[in-house]
């Protein structure tokens, strides 16, 4: 079942949720650098490499996975040099590159890196990162600045643009409509949302950078509100995302307003799951 | 739509029948009959176990041990009870780096293990019978794990808080040793390293950290090496001690 998100074409609408999956090591290790998957989207990059938040990162809670992963990666200067190039030979369909950073000039900068590029098939606003000090979230929170980015952004790029939400603000709905009026083609929903562990010995973080993020099955409903909320303002195409797990996820996501579906923490479980959800899908 | 499926099985988990559930002290074996396309991978190479029955969102790394009559794997008796004793146990892998053996013999290589680092050894002891271990057991009850690590030849175990260390130092004093191998929880491999590098002595230690997916995905398994964050599942879990100490 071929579709189109945000003038995107994608042979079906499953994709995997930036950060929650490397083809590189996938290709190496399954020898399939995205299975099942319509295509691959990038881990957040950023301007400069980042060597992400101290250990720990990652811990349990029920139905979900907390993170404060911190955004690690090569910086935007080796992933067009040597990441993106060899994405491209590996990666069945199209790469869609996930922008983040720390300032407005931060995402135009790598945004506009990536036009030239045509291994990159559509760029992705991460501007919903709730584990780093600034930037991202802090973008994603305020509706004037999210427009603001997704506009100057809009300027130096005519690859399709989706701008990726968190559902920890105060109302989806306006950031949506802001998104919209910068010119994304498309919303990607949700992130994670908010969420910590403490040390029960200390009371503080149980994470090395503080922060965190709840992924997992314990937050479909909260991406199925997202949604919702959504495609009650917007004409734009979603990309709905927030633990999806089986058929019936998609399902339940697709029939609330989104026309793409991405799977991300349960990928880990299962590598394959999309193959097995896209058998489950068939009529 | 069967290519799909067909992939499915190839990439995915796959089951393994538990077939018993052994107490071991505070611990329990539980031994597992592999699906056939499951391989048990080299020693110090792991799986990600997850019950599909169970109450546990995320996989856990687990390192298979090879039993004289069988493999299984070794958790605390509270996980044994709850979530990863099936009737079956999806089972990812094998993944990671193992331990490079290519130098390794009974005469010149010692082995140091505690905790779960202790089932990794039966699959050294089987290539190499005979070959000593310093053994680390956080619990005197958990002292019937070691009828398991068969192959090796094992000095009187310490029990914490005595440390492995010092039956090390000790070990390595007399000179007939050129590389250790060793396998423990963390905090233990940072201090084998340092000994060994001491010494003049090779190491490969196996590390241990929490893990979300096991092959490289996630980013949440971060251990320092060579003075960087870096992902345990992929360039470890077995790395040269070396790293340890930048
Ligand atoms: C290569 C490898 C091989 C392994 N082999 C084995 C094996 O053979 N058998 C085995 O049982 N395990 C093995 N492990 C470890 C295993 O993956 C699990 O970490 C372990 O079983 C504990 O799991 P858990 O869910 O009980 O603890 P977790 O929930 O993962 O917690 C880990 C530790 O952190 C503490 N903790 C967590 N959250 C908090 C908080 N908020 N505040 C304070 N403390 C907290 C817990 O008390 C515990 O001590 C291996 C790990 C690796 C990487
Ligand atoms: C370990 C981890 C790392 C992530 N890294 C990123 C990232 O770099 N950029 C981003 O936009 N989202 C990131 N996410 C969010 C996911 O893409 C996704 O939006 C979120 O996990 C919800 O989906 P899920 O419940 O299916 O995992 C990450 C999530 C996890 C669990
Ligand atoms: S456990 Fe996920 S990257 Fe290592």
């Amino acid at each position: 079942m071929s579709i189109t998100v945000g003038r995107l074409k994608l042979a079906q609408p499953l994709l995997n949720g930036s950060g929650t999956w490397d083809a590189e090591q996938a290709h190496r290790i399954f020898g399939d650098a995205n299975p099942g998957l319509a295509g691959f989207v990038t881990k957040t990059i950023t301007p400069e490499p980042r060597a992400g938040n101290p250990a720990p990162r990652i811990a349990p809670s029920r139905q979900g996975l907390l993170n404060s992963i911190g955004l690690p990666g090569p910086g935007r200067e080796a992933f067009l040099a040597t990441v993106l190039p060899y994405l491209r030979t590996i990666v069945a369909g199209p790469i869609i590159c996930s922008v983040g950073g720390f300032s407005l000039a931060d995402y135009v900068d790598t945004v506009a890196a990536l036009e030239g590029d045509p291994a990159c098939a559509a760029i992705e606003l991460n501007v919903s990162c709730p584990n780093v000090e600034s930037g991202c979230a802090s973008i994603g929170g305020d509706a004037g600045e999210t427009e603001r980015l997704t506009h100057a952004a809009r300027q130096v790029t005519t690859k399709p643009l989706f701008v990726k939400l968190s559902a920890s603000v105060a109302d989806i709905a306006t950031i949506a409509k802001a998104a919209e009026a910068g010119g994304a083609d498309a919303l990607v929903c949700v992130n994670t949302v908010k969420a910590t562990a403490v040390d029960r010995r200390t009371g503080k973080s149980w994470f090395g950078g503080g922060g965190g993020g709840l992924s997992g099955a314990a937050i479909k409903p909260v991406a199925l509100h997202a949604v919702v909320a959504c495609r009650e303002v917007t004409t734009l195409d979603i990309i709905g995302l927030g633990g999806v797990e089986s058929a019936d996820d998609v399902r339940d996501l697709l029939a609330a307003g989104a026309c793409a579906v991405a799977l991300g923490t349960a990928l880990f479980r299962n590598p394959a799951l999309a193959y097995t959800i896209s058998a489950d899908l068939a009529p | 739509m069967s290519g799909v499926v067909e992939h499915a099985t190839r990439l995915g988990p796959h089951l393994a029948r538990v077939v018993a559930v052994e107490p071991l002290g505070g611990l329990a074996l539980v031994r597992i009959e592999l699906d056939p396309r499951t391989d048990v991978g080299t020693p110090g190479q792991f799986h990600m176990l997850s019950n599909p029955a169970g109450h546990d969102y995320l996989p856990r790394p687990v390192g298979l041990i090879q039993l004289d009559d069988g493999v299984g794997f070794v958790v605390d008796q509270a996980s044994a009870a709850s979530d990863m004793a099936g009737p079956e146990i999806a089972v990812l892998g094998p993944l990671g780096r193992g331990f490079d053996l290519s130098e390794t013999n009974a005469e010149t290589t010692l082995l140091v293990a505690a905790g779960f680092g202790l089932t990794v050894m039966p699959g050294i002891g089987r290539l190499h019978s005979g070959i000593r271990l310093i053994a680390g057991l956080r619990q005197a009850d958990h002292l019937p794990l070691l009828d398991h690590v068969t192959g090796t030849t094992i000095d009187a175990p310490q029990v914490a808080p005595d440390l492995v260390t010092d039956p090390l130092i000790d070990a390595l004093a007399g000179g007939q040793y050129s590389q250790v191998l060793a396998a423990g929880p963390a905090g233990l491999g940072a201090a084998v390293a340092r000994i060994c590098a001491d010494h003049g002595v090779a190491s490969q230690i196996a590390l241990e950290a929490p893990m979300a997916c096991g092959f490289g995905a996630c980013n949440g398994c971060a251990v320092q090496l060579d003075g960087a964050w870096k992902r345990c599942c992929i360039d470890g879990p077995v790395v040269d001690g070396q790293r340890l100490l930048a």
